[in-house]
């Protein structure tokens, strides 16, 4: 390391504070911009569709055993709670479907802990909208950097980074909001720093969805904290007993300065089309893309899927019997796909799983491996009973780096998602929280997504 | 194991604890409140109670030492569990670096207004939590807190949730289910320790563990493999744990009754040298040494080894400000870590002066003070095993004096009725002239 990175090394929770305490809308380059809005806008839309998920009603009964009972809204409900609580609520109901952001370098998957805390201290300071985006900005980018700066180690011995470095964005975008000078948003970083947690043997448990729900509670006590004076260590993140030396491997903290403010990580959110693992996007692209070939699903004799076989070893379950399972099968996927045209969380129900339809098409599927195919990647063929053989190839997913989601796409997926919800009032939702930065708070997002009285 | 500690604690509970353990957790109780009640008007304390009472839940049932304002059960054990911690005076497990006594205190405040078991129950509940906490901490010591994490923290959320889930009765699989989401609630990184966030460590450990009780009282699940699997709680915190230790004997052997009561209200790896400086200062007959030189165990450089505090939180991290302060003072207490006897131009001129001075011969319990004269002769004082410093338990006679010095300092009067209140609870039918005893309660006070 030269003299330079570890000078840069030893003032990096410093450094952070400071760009984060002095982060405004304005500053903030048209392209990172909107990728605040897309990041917002997709985890409003999955908190309003998971708003009555078993785990959010699990959590919000806890919560009401708590006496946690406060002025702080909750997306999709008339609950209201204390500031914490209600940003652990709508943490855990952004990220429960597996369906939320991804900072795909990373692996964080940012909006769930950085989002919650920013709107439940929005709600309490009555800051505008652009200065809540601008605020969710910093958060992102302190927790991606951070993240880069961790280095794969500190995922691959089992940290899950939406817990540990969502801590550390949700204390930057609510302590922003509070306009914490940079000294007090280091304090707040320290809180947060020390508390980083969550370990991804939750998988599969309500507690991995937990874990931006603590880290957005978290984040805006740790905020509160540092405003009202409990003072941090001054290297909670690059110190020697801190979070880069105990839990990562081998950080490389200078990472996570480069071009601090110049480029944005924030523009490497990628939105997920569909609520099930990544890998099988690219056979459900085609299966959407066979739709316009071949109206009848009866009418189709056999298909064939040459997939990567990582594809297989996370998704090779032939016939799922839940809906949970389905999510395991790229047969299921792309029966979906077929089918219904899309693969959110209605298509990974226990109905869906079983439909006969459904069962009938993935009993026609095969799928081989080619350890050659690209990362995003297939190729399926679909014979018909008329003979005809029926060709796609997928180059690059919808969703990935190479072919983010359009605006159009994201808005078709936060409708598909609110109008189980909130039906004709879907449209209005979604102008509420796209134009968030025109707005003069997030009030009328919380007002939109709620149940009429 | 999850589902085995979860059973292991839910039958011992059921079956009642013996009365050695009953006794020794006693004592740590009334000195975790004692500690609590002393620090309840200082300042951190006050900014943590005013955040739980205008951020917190509407409903406030739960009690702080000390204290006539209520909380929700998270903020109380916040609030209780750093309190407790804050003067360094609570108690310590030697071997793991573990602080049961904030944490179990805490998470016992946080759940007891729902409670209504008897003085024997909440006292067995206190004593398993913190039986549990130690054990999972002793299967990653020593490396995990010699790495730099804090033992308190990082098992004290799963003791915490043992405590808890116990006063609210959960289900075996219930309290499973706890624990399993409390091992995601971890938190504890050395490097804030000498500053505030060091007793927000055991203030959020008892907090996340009465957190992570009522989510699963309330079927929130987390992973049943969550300490031992792959990509679980040791994985992360301490890839090299010996895991059987957790539930190895339980019931038989306790580690509880290791846990000792801190005698000086300073990070426990000073105390030897903090007691050569003591005696050595009756040698001194006044004068003041104008340099002081520490022999000692390594360990004192990396625990303890902070030469410039300005502040309590930071001397407490200082073992030269502990020996200064005795040499000069000659008895250390927590007048001697006041922000105000921390700066005082005496106390600052000799720490200036005074060298650390790590001797792999030293054990952690012995260590050699030597204090240079003007005149250039040198006195000195050796400390070893056999003085005892950091295993001899705190007779019952100086725990009492102790506990009512700590509680006169924040609320004068009560100190004989805390005493009382906590000696007296393994026979009390239930917790209510406990809570009465420390809290505001039916005594008006401001």
């Amino acid at each position: 390391m030269s003299t330079l990175e570890a000078t840069e090394v030893l003032s990096l929770s410093s450094d952070l504070a400071d760009f984060a305490s002095g982060l405004r809308w304005q500053d903030i380059p048209a392209p990172a911009q909107l990728a605040a809005r897309r990041t917002v806008a997709n985890v409003v839309g999955l908190a309003i569709n998971a708003c009555r998920h078993e785990a959010v009603e699990a959590a919000l009964s806890a919560l009401h055993d708590l006496g946690m009972r406060g002025k702080f809204c909750v997306l999709g409900r008339s609950d209201r709670l204390a500031i914490a609580s209600a940003a652990f609520v709508n943490g855990v109901s952004m990220h429960v479907e597996d369906f939320d952001d991804t900072h795909l370098r990373t692996v964080v998957h940012p909006g769930a802990p950085i989002v919650p805390a920013a709107f439940a201290v929005a709600e309490l300071t009555g800051r505008d909208g652009a200065e809540v985006l601008a605020a969710i900005t910093a958060g992102v980018e302190v927790a991606c950097r951070v993240g880069i700066g961790l280095g794969a180690g500190h995922f691959d011995i089992g940290w899950h980074l939406t817990g540990t470095m969502g801590h550390l964005g949700a204390a930057a975008a609510a302590g922003r909001l509070l306009r914490l000078d940079a000294d007090r948003m280091r304090d707040a970083l320290a809180i947060a720093a020390t508390q980083a947690s969550g370990h991804t043997e939750q998988l599969g448990t309500m507690s991995k969805p937990m874990h931006p729900g603590k880290a957005a509670a978290d984040g805006v006590e740790a905020a509160l904290l540092a405003a009202a004076g409990i003072g941090g260590p001054q290297r909670p993140i690059e110190g020697r007993r801190g979070l880069g030396a105990l839990m990562a491997p081998a950080p490389n903290l200078a990472l996570a300065l480069d071009n601090l403010g110049t480029t944005w990580e924030i523009e490497e959110n990628a939105f997920k089309p569909y609520s099930c693992g990544i890998v099988s996007h690219p056979v459900i692209d085609a299966a959407i893309g066979f739709r316009g070939l071949i109206a009848d699903p009866d009418t189709i004799e056999a298909v064939e899927i040459v997939v990567r076989p990582v594809v297989l070893d996370v998704m090779g379950i032939k016939e799922p019997d839940t809906g949970l399972r389905s999510k395991f099968s790229v047969f299921h996927c792309f029966a979906v796909g077929f089918v219904d045209g899309e693969a959110g969380p209605a298509q990974y129900s226990d109905a869906r799983a079983t439909d006969a339809t459904i069962v009938r098409l993935r009993q026609k599927i095969r799928a081989t491996t080619d350890p050659s195919m690209p990362k995003d990647a297939c190729r399926v063929t679909v014979r018909t009973t008329d003979g005809v053989s029926h060709h796609i190839d997928i180059d690059h997913a919808s969703g990935s780096r190479d072919r983010p989601l359009t605006n159009e796409q994201l808005r078709a997926k936060f409708e598909s998602l609110v109008r189980p919800v909130l039906g004709n009032r879907t449209e209005d939702a979604w102008e509420r929280t796209w134009r968030l930065d025109e707005s003069d708070g997030v009030h009328a997002v919380f007002r939109a997504s709620q149940p009429l009285a | 194991m999850t589902s085995d500690l979860a059973h292991t604690v839910t039958e011992l509970f059921t079956r009642g604890l013996s009365d050695g353990v009953r006794q020794h957790c006693t004592s740590l109780l009334l000195n975790a409140v004692a500690a609590a009640i002393g620090a309840c008007r200082d300042e951190p304390v006050e900014a943590l109670l005013t955040i739980g009472r205008s951020h917190g839940g509407e409903e406030t049932r739960c009690l702080v030492p000390g204290r006539r304002e209520r909380l929700d059960p998270v903020h109380a054990a916040l609030v209780t569990g750093f309190a407790t911690r804050l003067h360094d005076f609570d108690d310590e497990h030697l071997a793991t670096m573990a602080r049961p006594g904030a944490v179990v205190l805490g998470a016992a405040l946080g759940a007891l207004s729902d409670c209504r078991l008897s003085g024997a129950q909440v006292l067995d509940a206190i004593a398993l939590g913190a039986e549990s906490q130690i054990r999972i901490a002793s299967a990653m010591a020593p490396w995990h807190g010699d790495a730099g994490w804090d033992p308190a923290a990082t098992a004290g959320p799963l003791g915490a949730a043992v405590t808890a889930g116990l006063l609210w009765e959960l289900s075996a699989l219930e309290l499973a289910n706890a624990i399993a989401i409390a091992s995601s609630m971890t938190l504890g990184h050395r490097e804030a320790f000498g500053t505030t966030v060091a007793p927000l460590h055991a203030g959020k450990a008892a907090a996340n563990g009465v957190f992570a009780a009522a989510l699963a009282r309330r079927g929130f699940t987390g992973s049943l493999a969550s300490l031992e699997g792959p990509r679980g709680f040791f994985r992360v915190l301490s890839p090299s744990a010996e895991t059987d230790r957790v539930t190895a004997d339980f019931g038989k052997r306790w580690d509880v009754l290791d846990t000792v009561i801190k005698i000086y209200p300073c990070e426990i790896v000073s105390y030897p040298a903090v007691k050569a400086g003591e005696r050595l200062s009756s040698q001194l007959a006044g004068r003041q040494p104008h340099e002081a030189r520490i022999y000692c165990h390594p360990a004192v450089l990396e625990f303890a080894g902070e030469m410039t505090p300005r502040t309590m939180l930071a001397a407490q991290v200082s073992t030269a400000h502990g020996v200064s302060a005795a040499l000069i003072d000659g008895a250390v207490g927590l007048e001697q870590y006041e922000d105000a006897r921390v700066n005082a131009p005496d106390v600052r001129a000799l720490r200036g002066s005074t060298t650390l001075i790590a001797d792999e011969d030293f054990t952690p319990d012995s260590a050699v003070v030597e204090a240079c004269m003007a005149d250039g002769t040198i006195l000195r004082d050796a400390v070893t095993k056999a003085d005892g410093v950091l295993t001899s338990p705190l007779p019952e006679h100086d725990l009492n004096e102790r506990v009512t010095m700590l509680v006169e300092r924040a609320w004068s009067g009560h100190g004989r009725d805390v005493i009382d209140a906590v000696r007296n609870l393994s026979a009390a039918s239930s917790c209510s002239r406990l809570a009465t005893a420390i809290s505001g309660g039916a005594h008006e006070h401001s």
